[in-house]
């Protein structure tokens, strides 16, 4: 998060009041709407069991990730908008998130909306601003090292999710493979709602690809944070998200050789119009 | 400076590429050798605010 607030410029907000119909619809509405629901009929329909139905609306109901608008960039979406939408899911997500995790989540177990909200603005709200602050104040004489900061990034990702799988070897062998099951359908259902509903908009081939990548692509290290802050008692819970963290880089990655391969689009990269070689 | 920077930027670039297959690759290293990576998940959770995390209960 922190990562991300040092690669927010102030171009990412004029982005974002300059689409604020895209932005607000794909990153806000479908992206608040779409996962959380999904995940919330897929823990009825499928009946799972209260740790894993946990897991799963966590997911659901967190922002859209990072790495979405890495994706988007290989599958020739539109970048700016890709990032106005994990900026806007992500702001909002100490308040969002809790509310629909107290909303949905509360089926199955007790959920403590403030202290979510406080979990949240922790490792969401307070790295992201850090990050933006330090980027707005000492960007020039950082640039350099800045450029360098996904790999930062990249290599805590790897391992928390590496450190996270390693805990929980035991748990993966015993309900790995219902909780892969859960997280492709979960992933993929999101995806096709996602593009479906970016149809219906009829926004631009590049706005599709990235509505489509923000709303299948989730926040799931949140998710995994939030699972193991403030539900102990169900250990399971931390499994979704790991598993998400793993197969919606996979999936958006096929996704976006799908996409990348669509004939004269434009391209959008930051406020560039570009026009598709292929 | 400017070549470790280099070297840093290009590794930036080939980690940002293939993140999905670096993910997997350590998600199959951390099934076969666990406590390899154990460390990880504590100091994780400890800048969280909590000591130790194993299977979600607190230690």
């Amino acid at each position: 998060m922190f990562g991300m607030g040092l690669s927010i410029r102030a171009n990412d907000f004029k982005m974002v009041l300059a689409n604020p119909k895209e932005v607000i619809l794909g990153g806000v509405l479908l992206q608040y709407t779409i996962m959380p629901l999904t995940a919330y009929v897929l823990c009825k329909v499928l009946n799972l069991p209260t740790d894993i139905a946990i897991g799963v609306i966590l997911v659901g109901c967190c922002p859209g990730g990072t790495a979405s608008n890495v994706i988007t960039y290989i599958a020739k979406g539109d970048v700016a908008l890709s990032v106005g939408m994990t900026i806007a899911s992500t702001l909002l997500a100490p308040l969002l998130t809790p509310f629909l995790i107290y909303s949905l989540g509360g089926t199955w177990v007790e959920v403590s909306f403030l202290a979510m909200v406080m979990s949240v603005v922790k490792v969401v709200l307070i790295p992201v601003l850090v990050g933006i602050a330090i980027h707005h104040f000492f960007g020039k004489k950082l640039e350099a090292l800045l450029a360098t900061m996904p790999l930062v990034s990249s290599i805590a990702i790897v391992m928390i999710i590496a450190g996270i799988i390693s805990v929980n070897v035991t748990k993966i062998f015993t309900a790995g493979l219902v909780v892969l099951a859960v997280v492709i359908l979960h992933n993929l259902i999101g995806m096709c709602l996602g593009l479906t509903a970016a149809k219906v908009l009829r926004v631009s081939y590049p706005k599709e690809t990235a509505i489509t990548i923000e709303v299948g692509m989730q926040n799931s290290g949140l998710a995994v944070s939030l699972a193991t802050l403030h539900f102990a008692m169900n250990p399971l819970a931390t499994l979704p998200g790991a598993i998400f963290s793993v197969w919606h880089n996979i999936s958006g990655a096929i996704f976006a050789s799908i996409r990348q391969k669509h004939d004269g689009t434009e391209t959008l990269v930051g406020s560039n119009v570009v026009k598709s070689a292929e | 400076m400017k070549p470790l920077l280099s070297t840093l930027k290009s590794l930036t670039g080939f980690v940002t590429k293939y993140i999905g297959v670096i993910i997997i690759a350590f998600t199959i290293w951390a099934c076969v050798t666990p406590s390899m990576f154990s460390w990880t998940g504590k100091l994780y959770v400890g800048l969280l605010g909590r000591r130790h995390v194993r299977h979600g209960a607190l230690y």
